[in-house]
């Protein structure tokens, strides 16, 4: 018999809350091993408890669902967060995956269903409503269209690339055809309108942001 | 021979549960059912205003949980029809979109906490 995946469940509805965890009780290979009203609450049983899977709601009191994503993952707990949630916002979606959720889930799944994406969280997938995954085909769209690094010129792209893959100043010019000075130029630009404070830090987050593919 | 005229038969009370979200009607179904035991049995989930006022008619429960969404299960609709009805019953208007209130048939207004509490036994046997 394989050990049952442990799991915390994070919700401010108690109700909902509790009627999760009496089903978690009934389904086999899951066991509740315990319960937050919000994501300070969370934060204190997850330590505790060391869950497999924490299933965690978007909004609460106090601390929130994505502030809890964050005090995880600052604490460097090592947990797979399933977000369980009614928002469809945007934001929320986009502020979950980017904050390392594993999954965003919608309240109105089939237990079936969540208990297939326990699993596949666990497996190590990444998984979204089937709602969501049309907003997520959307978004990229979207932003492929507009995308989100118009606040820089094709050529300052061009040039943090180079410096991505290491390049000097010089490298950069010669492969570019400029001067070392608009290469120099460029880069002040970069870092302005970034608002960072050296080239290392204006790569990291040109690749965080997904600018540099 | 048994004597019948002492023998208490209690009939189940029977319990409705109308809500669009399967993880929430199930969770409830599991939590309550198995705290009533005996009690009460649940006759009915439904997922839409039509299975709703469907289910009133055929079972007319005793008690009706109702996770109003606003898509699928309206408020308003519900209430409605619970007025134009003269079965007596009691309802629990719960939202899942909303921690609270939770709103009982006679109006009062409970937390959720209470509400959990008052669910444990509605009728208080």
């Amino acid at each position: 018999m394989s050990t049952p995946i442990r799991i915390v469940v994070v919700d401010d509805h108690i109700l909902f809350r509790q009627g999760l965890v009496g089903l978690l009780s009934e389904m086999d290979g899951f066991e509740a091993v315990g319960q937050a009203g919000n994501g300070k609450e969370a934060l204190i049983v997850i330590k505790e408890q060391k869950p497999d899977v924490v299933l965690l709601d978007v909004n609460m009191p106090e601390v929130d669902g994505l502030g809890a994503l964050k005090l995880i993952n600052e604490a460097g707990i090592e947990v797979k967060v399933l977000m369980l949630t009614i928002s469809e916002k945007e934001q929320d979606l986009v502020a979950a995956i980017a904050g390392g959720a594993d999954g965003y889930l919608l309240k109105n799944t089939e237990p079936d269903a969540l208990c297939k994406t326990i699993n596949d969280v666990i497996e190590g997938n990444s998984v979204l409503s089937p709602e969501i995954t049309t907003q997520v085909f959307q978004l990229l769209r979207r932003d492929s269209v507009s995308p989100s690094n118009s606040l820089l010129s094709e050529r300052e792209i061009e040039v943090l690339k180079c410096l991505a893959h290491g390049q000097t100043t010089s490298q950069t010019a010669d492969e570019l055809f400029i001067s070392d000075n608009t290469v120099k130029t460029h880069i002040r630009h970069i870092m302005k309108k970034m608002g960072v404070g050296n080239r290392a830090e204006a790569v990291a987050m040109a690749t965080r942001e997904g600018w540099l593919r | 021979m048994k004597d019948i005229k002492n023998t208490h038969i209690t009939t189940p009370k029977r319990v409705v549960i109308a809500s669009a979200n399967p993880l929430f009607a199930r969770g409830l179904r599991k939590v309550y059912g198995d705290s009533w035991g005996e009690k009460a049995v649940v006759v009915s989930v439904s997922t839409s205003m039509e299975e709703v006022l469907s289910a009133l008619k055929v079972y007319k429960p005793d008690l009706v949980i109702v996770d109003h969404d606003d898509r699928k299960i309206n408020r308003e609709t519900f209430l409605n029809s619970f007025v134009a009805s003269d079965t007596p019953m009691r309802v629990v208007l719960v939202s899942l979109g909303e921690v609270e209130p939770v709103v009982i048939y006679d109006r009062r207004q409970l937390t959720s906490k209470q509400a959990v509490d008052w669910l444990i036994d509605p009728w208080g046997v």
